[in-house]
């Protein structure tokens, strides 16, 4: 397998972090379209319906849609059922203020890198020094196996 | 960012606890949005209920958190005039929605307690058609994602595209940070839409949005049509837009103040990319959200909330008619709106067929969790799309086939 890869991004809110992630090339509300009670996305057919967004790192397009998202993601960190880390290629301002007020990393990735992650890879953000460390690669893994 | 001594000093906490908290994630957010300064606001439209639906089942601490944070707002007080959008409490129907008594006693609290305050809870997602009305250039900071490409694209004001916490930070300062679509350059057209369909309704223009905003984005659209929308044709599409993409600006050539040509819209440069909405775009965007006419159980008018004239034109439609026995037709209005539809003798009309009207706020958010597994008609994509995530079938179509659909045979 091969070592620990580089991704270079963007500090946009926030530095350090560490965790699984969860990647689409997809937007998504975090308002209306993800439960702050549970963490959970609740939109049909959306890539990651069902899916716990808990202590993960979401890795996809950005946030779209209603202008809620700053408060369900505030309450979703109060309740501990924020994401750890999110990583977008296009920024929104209400994303931006949403990771602010929800004290959650924001890092901006350009489009072409976004290939460079997959669902269930192990990641470690160090915003400060500019870049997004794959440490396990779950792709690599999965051929393996 | 470079601040004013006033400035410092409530970053210090010279000016209470609240205004630095405020302070705090203007400053953080601007500087990430690359702000260089905070400018004055004149106009605020906030986010002002707790959070709500999404905190239905939540524990009394944390209905309590917000609550409190919201007493704290009205008494620190706004320094511009300011309005409310909607609820996600609905005082005439929270017993039938089953909405949480605490949280409706605390809307009732927060309405006693802003008075005075500068807060004008007005509870609706259209302040635009009740009175708020900023000019063109007027600096703004309004939450409600389909009120923010309405303030720009509309009516030539300024706004980026806000939530709580900086609407909330907007109203009790009288600032914002300076970045986005405060600003010229970033006011002009991006991507060259096409649509050489005719758009016959205000839900045709509401399709064009669902359809163009997951193209688009974050970037700013601009439309070429030979259809003429009127106002509310306007709000759909701003409305849509906002919901698949997030766009908080548009130009519609000819009919915007800030697109009269496609060279002033595209500010002479070329669009990064063109798109063609045709009748095949147009078909395919019903046709995704779409129900056998027979399931239907509810009909929900009102996304964004309807205005005067709406009203009007669906007593019309109504006048004479019933509900279907097992059916339900919701009507979201403005209170302000409500009133005078009475007066005027509209609300009798509507009522009298069964159907509700309901003030303060709307379905997406005082309904949340109710309505699970049911089929529902709606005129708005906006309103459809949110639907559609809280387990309903969903179909969307123009007031007057959402009307028919769960109206009794006509009568007169």
């Amino acid at each position: 397998m091969n070592g620990p890869r580089i991704v270079k991004a963007e500090r946009i809110v926030g530095a350090e972090a560490g965790g699984v992630a969860l990647v689409a090339d997809e937007t998504l509300s975090f308002w209306g379209e993800f439960d702050p009670l549970t963490g959970k996305v609740i939109l049909p057919g959306h890539p990651f319906y069902d899916q716990n967004l808990r202590s993960k790192i979401i890795v996809m397009r950005g946030i779209k849609g209603s202008s809620g998202v700053e408060a369900s993601l505030r309450l979703a960190a109060m309740l501990k059922n924020a994401p750890a880390a999110m990583i977008n290629i296009d920024i929104d301002a209400l994303a931006v203020l949403a990771c602010v007020v929800s004290r959650i990393p924001l890092l901006k990735i350009r489009e072409e890198d976004l290939k460079s992650f997959s669902t269930g890879d192990i990641l470690k953000i160090h915003g400060d020094k500019g870049y997004i460390e794959i440490v396990h690669n779950n792709k690599l893994v999965l051929c393996m196996t | 960012m470079d601040l004013t001594s006033e400035e410092r000093e409530i970053l210090e906490g010279k000016h209470g606890a609240f205004r630095q908290m405020c302070m705090n994630w203007i400053i953080e957010w601007g500087t990430a949005m690359n702000a260089k300064r905070l400018v004055p606001v004149s106009n605020v439209h906030v986010l002002f209920s707790d959070q709500g639906n999404c905190i239905k089942g939540a524990g009394s601490e944390t209905i309590g958190f917000f609550y409190n944070e919201l007493m704290t707002a009205l008494k620190a007080g706004a320094r511009c005039f300011t309005t409310t959008d909607v609820s996600y409490i609905s005082d005439d129907f929270w017993e039938e929605l089953h909405t949480d008594r605490t949280q409706v006693e605390n809307n009732r609290n927060l309405l006693k307690a802003a008075l005075g305050t500068g807060f004008n809870m007005v509870w609706t997602c259209i302040p635009y058609f009740i009175g708020s009305f900023p000019l063109k250039g007027e600096i703004c900071a309004w939450a409600e994602s389909s009120c923010i490409p309405f303030c720009n694209s509309v009516l030539g004001a300024r706004t980026t595209r806000h939530s709580q916490a900086s609407s909330m930070a907007a109203a009790v300062l009288g600032l914002t940070p300076e970045f986005g679509e405060l600003l010229d350059e970033n006011r002009i057209g991006e991507i060259m839409i096409e649509v050489d369909v005719e758009l016959k309704t205000n839900t045709d223009w509401g399709a064009l949005g669902d359809y163009i905003g997951m193209l688009t984005g974050l970037k700013r659209p601009v439309f070429k049509t030979r259809s003429r929308p009127i106002v509310e044709s306007l709000s759909q599409l701003g409305a849509s837009l906002a919901t698949t993409g997030g766009t908080a600006m548009y130009h519609v050539i000819g009919i915007t103040p800030e697109a009269p040509t496609e060279d002033k819209a595209f500010d002479g440069k070329q669009p990064q990319g063109v798109v063609k909405f045709s009748k095949k775009e147009l078909e395919s965007t019903y046709q995704r959200l779409s129900v056998k006419k027979n399931e239907i159980e509810i009909c929900v008018l009102g996304c964004p909330h309807l205005n005067l004239k709406e009203l009007e034109w669906i007593s019309n439609l109504a006048d004479g008619r019933k509900v279907a026995v097992g059916k339900q037709l919701w009507i979201c209005t403005a209170y302000q709106i409500a009133c005078q539809a009475e007066k005027l003798g509209y609300r009798r009309l509507i009522e009298a067929t069964g159907a509700k009207i309901m003030v303060d706020s709307c379905p997406a958010v005082a309904c949340w969790g109710e309505w699970r597994g049911k089929t529902i008609i709606t005129d708005s994509f906006k309103q459809g799309r949110y639907l559609l995530a809280q387990g309903n079938e969903v179909a969307v179509r123009d007031v007057k086939t959402c009307i028919d659909c769960v109206m009794e045979v006509y009568k007169k």
